[in-house]
């Protein structure tokens, strides 16, 4: 049932701490003490704020909040992810949804219809596959008396297989039943269409080409318009019924012959087995059964809190005495021993030692962080550690983290801020407040410490690739085996890395080959996929030396050379400038690569780039990351990638991005902008220990040859963002943690 | 011996104290029970090696037996953390406790002002004003708890509170049987209303109490051995 506001300020759980019934046999003092002074033992959620509440949406068949075809006007829980499995006879839809803002939402879909063809095209057999992203802009909240609102563009970009613009009006009636209205225009205007009343705006709204292999984008909200609608019953807990009048007459399909509409009217039911997950039965057209499944995640509804990271070391408050101090004895504890018992002590925490410098009153340490997303966090654990080991007499004490062996910035803490607000409410933010972040200092004065473990590294397990074909229908094929992967660390900033893949199964047996001049002027830089997957069995998808710097102040460099990627081998070359406490950094990027040969060993194909772009990186205080890249992609044409990502404090990212070159709008490619999507979740948020380890996935068109990069691992933005001021602020909720 | 059966006992009284039955006599034995009673019991290697990892920890019975005082019994009905806790860092009027099972409690005056690895832990807390309205007999204070959210901030809670005496009241230490003088304090803020319970010894410390941690946590329930 959905609640209404009253019910959000009464109490709506009772949770008893104490088992009741079990005072009669093990009845202690304290639950004595309390049934006679007729006090209930028990934690009373008083209230919850609106924020936390479920609106009770459910999603349709196009992954998206709403009926079974048709939207609504309500949007999701901000930063809702909603992943829609929607399966009907000759139609399956696979979509992403994000609620981006509060009021505005994105949907990336994959859609499979059997046998179709767009208006003009020959007969096809087969599944015909298109991708399509939808907006959704939530204009009004729902009021005592007026209906929430929101306006929507359904498969914008791309073919517009599945174009539809709308306005729609959304009102809940009771505790338990909304109703819905609203008007479509596009595939949400072909059922009982009228002429569109934007038409007095201009003759132009009045008619819309029909559905082609390219929507334009100056047509929406153009021909017929319809009205749809529909009513949920949130009839129990964890149950809805739906029922819509559908305004979407399936013209094209119906046409071929692939859906017949005997009626606008579809029914459904949807049941929520457990928190985050929706599943749907539905009656569609007057004859066709669909199932729907979506499961639910919110970055901003942590599963685990805060995690289960074990206790770190107290502080060690210094007495008056000691805190008076103004030098150590240096020779009773030499530097060596107290680096090496510092070292040690980092260990258990995941701290590598690199480096350390003491006075008589301040302690400089550089140092990799190898367990904790938030270097934030690491740094409160370290901090405190050191109240434990370093001589009384030093007060300031500067934390340099390292990342790819190279120290990223420097932040100092005070001591006796250290010791006086461990356990005060409202001490992580004063601790902030009193923290210096800069740049990382010189190397010059530091004491090296060589790391406990030695150069080597390796390990070893499996691994899984998902190609694309070249075309729409060529589909998907997934790879998979085991890798070993190694390295040998000349110094922490000069590493010799490789793997070696051995292919155990390939669900492709066949792979086209794109030969050279398939598109005059764009060699086919990555659209062999499928064939590097099918003849590289035993491979070698990376064999680099990479080398780490720092050339000036604010400055940060990398050259890796060898096999960069399994396409590609070569030398990259990066420069960054980033300030630690900037909200934007500037990089370039120059590449010389060959393509390598299909099998992924030590031969190269003739072909050959220098590739490479400028960068310009902003971090927004709302939220948001935008990066632009202008540059030469690898089959040389010049364009530019925008991407925008949304970053939650917690380490969860969710973006998009968009890429148009100068022949993306060519005859040979007529593929427009090239986009995909990226979701990162990083693993602590779901296991709820320590990890640095994020899951990434990307989604989006399908493998083309214009607007591609290079994939080069330990690009420089990434590699010192996490030290720097924004992330660290981001996370500092965790220094005390 | 005196300090083995100290440390059965003790941990009944932790029981007593909390007034839960089988549910969480079954994770004593599954929380200190694992370590310490097969040492009590003395059968098997198993026991030895148990014992020997107790005590490499600071909970060996010979530690408890030698230092009462730097124990504590603590349990989170909500976690099924039942077991002792070892006063690992001390100074003013703050001390940190150390669980057997990772995770730490510090107390500032005997009221509970953080937690560590409960999941949604009490980062920090200011109380100075209740432990003032304890000592005064009763009246009214403001608490203010940190927690951590979500998205890593920290979301400070306000809590008004009344603090009234209860009397005196007899506690079971397990060890012992004592007289305290019981307080009860109610708090109410904007989400979640709880009440704490204290119980004052001879000296003026508190020697048991059973405390808020977080609405997820539930209540932290300690006593003195």
């Amino acid at each position: 049932m959905w609640r209404s506001a009253v019910d959000r300020v009464s109490i709506l759980a009772s949770l008893r701490l104490i088992c009741p019934a079990s005072d009669e046999v093990w009845g202690g003092t304290m639950a004595r003490w309390a049934m006679r002074t007729g006090t209930a033992i028990g934690l009373l959620i008083v209230a919850v704020p609106a924020f936390g509440q479920d609106r009770g949406i459910t999603y349709t068949h196009y992954g998206t909040p709403g009926l079974l075809e048709m939207p609504t006007a309500l949007s999701a829980m901000d930063g809702e992810l909603a992943a829609t499995l929607s399966l009907m006879d000759g139609q399956q839809r696979t979509a992403l949804t994000f609620q981006i803002t509060p009021r505005l939402s994105g949907t990336f879909r994959i859609s499979g219809t059997k046998d179709y063809s767009y208006p003009g095209d020959p007969a096809f057999d087969g599944i015909f596959i298109d991708r399509g992203f939808d907006l959704r802009y939530q204009i009004l909240d729902e009021s005592a008396r007026l209906p929430a609102l929101a306006i929507g563009l359904q498969d914008f970009l791309g073919s517009g297989h599945s174009g539809a613009e709308y306005i729609v009006a959304t009102k809940a009636v009771s505790d338990s039943i909304r109703v819905t209205a609203g008007l479509g225009w596009g595939r949400l205007g072909s059922n009982n269409g009228f002429s569109n009343p934007f038409g007095i705006l201009g003759d132009s709204f009045d008619t819309r080409s029909p559905s082609t292999s390219a929507m334009e984008p100056e047509e929406m909200f153009q021909g017929d318009a319809a009205l749809f609608g529909g009513v949920e019953w949130a009839f129990a807990d964890n149950w809805t019924i739906k029922a819509e009048y559908s305004s979407d007459a399936y013209v094209r399909e119906a046409d071929l012959g692939l859906i017949t509409i005997d009626s606008p009217l579809n029914f459904g039911l949807t049941w929520e087995p457990l928190d985050g997950v929706q599943v749907g039965a539905s009656y569609l057209y007057g004859n066709t059964f669909g199932l729907t499944a979506t499961i639910l995640m919110n970055p901003n509804d942590r599963p685990m809190d805060g995690g289960f990271d074990s206790a770190p070391v107290p502080v060690s408050v210094r007495p008056a005495d000691l805190r008076a101090m103004t030098s150590w004895n240096r020779s009773a504890l030499p530097d060596e021993a107290l680096a090496a018992g510092l070292a040690q002590a980092m260990a258990s925490e995941g701290l590598i030692l690199s480096g350390i410098e003491v006075t008589d009153t301040t302690a400089r340490l550089r140092y990799t962080n190898t367990r904790y997303r938030s270097e934030a966090q690491a740094m409160g654990r370290l901090a405190r550690m050191l109240t434990q080991g370093l001589p009384p007499s030093i007060e300031l004490i500067t934390l340099e983290p390292m990342k790819s062996g190279i120290p990223v910035s420097a932040v100092t803490l005070r001591r006796s801020d250290l010791e006086a607000l461990e356990t005060s409410a409202g001490g992580s933010e004063a601790m902030f407040d009193r923290a210096r972040f800069a740049d990382a200092g010189s190397s010059a004065g530091l004491l090296s410490v060589a790391p406990a473990e030695g150069p080597f590294s390796w390990s070893l397990g499996p691994y899984l690739g998902l190609v694309f074909g070249p075309e729409d229908d060529d589909g998907l094929a997934l790879n998979g085996g085991v890798e070993v992967t190694a390295s040998y660390a000349f110094s922490p900033n000069f590493i010799l890395g490789g793997a070696v893949r051995q292919q155990l199964f390939n669900t492709s047996d066949t792979a086209p080959f794109v030969p050279d001049n398939d598109v005059p002027g764009v060699h086919p830089v990555r659209r062999n996929a499928p064939l590097y997957a099918l003849e590289g069995t035993t491979t070698i998808p990376t064999l680099t030396l990479a080398h780490f710097a720092r050339p000036g102040p604010n400055l940060y460099s990398r050259v890796t050379a060898g096999l960069l990627e399994p396409m590609y081998g070569g030398v990259s070359t990066e420069l960054l400038f980033k300030p630690v406490d900037s909200a934007w950094g500037f990089g370039a990027e120059v590449n010389y690569v060959q393509q390598r040969d299909f099998d992924q060993q030590f031969t190269f194909r003739d072909y050959d780039v220098v590739t490479g772009h400028g960068s310009l990186y902003y971090d927004f205080d709302s939220g948001f990351y935008a990066q632009l890249d202008v540059g030469r992609y690898l089959a040389g044409d010049w364009g530019a990638t925008m991407t925008l990502d949304r970053t939650f404090e917690n380490g969860w990212r969710v973006g998009a991005s968009a890429t148009v070159t100068e022949v993306s709008f060519d005859s040979g490619m007529s593929e427009g902008v090239d986009y995909g999507i990226r979701v990162t979740i990083p693993v602590d948020f779901v296991l709820g220990r320590p990890s640095q380890r994020g899951l990434s996935t990307t989604l989006g068109a399908p493998t083309r040859d214009d607007g591609q990069r290079l994939d080069v691992d330990g690009r420089l933005f990434d590699t010192v963002r996490n030290g720097h001021l924004s992330d660290l602020e981001d996370g500092w909720g965790r220094f005390w943690r | 011996m005196r300090g083995r059966r100290g440390v059965v006992a003790a941990s009944a009284a932790l029981l007593f104290l909390t007034g839960c039955g089988d549910q969480l006599r079954s994770s004593l034995v599954g929380q200190v029970g694992t370590r310490l009673v097969p040492a009590l019991a003395g059968s098997g290697p198993s026991a030895e090696e148990a014992a020997a990892q107790a005590a490499a920890m600071g909970f060996g019975p010979d530690a408890i037996a030698a230092n009462p005082e730097n124990y504590m019994l603590f349990q989170v009905g909500g976690l099924g953390i039942a077991g002792l806790g070892r006063v690992v860092s001390e100074h003013d009027n703050l001390r940190t406790w150390l669980g057997d099972s990772g995770y730490s409690v510090s107390f500032e005056n005997g009221l509970v002002v953080a937690t560590r690895g409960f999941g949604k832990d009490l980062m920090a807390a200011d109380v100075a004003s209740v432990r003032a309205a304890i000592d005064a007999g009763g009246g009214e204070a403001v608490r203010l708890h940190d927690y951590l959210d979500s998205r890593d901030q920290i979301v400070q809670e306000r809590y008004a509170c009344v603090i009234a005496s209860a009397g005196p009241q007899p506690v079971d230490l397990g060890l012992r049987q004592v007289e305290a003088e019981a307080f009860a304090e109610t708090c109410r803020g904007t989400r979640v209303q709880f009440e704490n319970m204290y119980f004052i010894g001879e000296s003026g410390g508190i020697i048991a109490s059973r405390q808020l941690v977080s609405d997820v946590v539930g209540y932290l329930s300690n006593n003195i051995l």
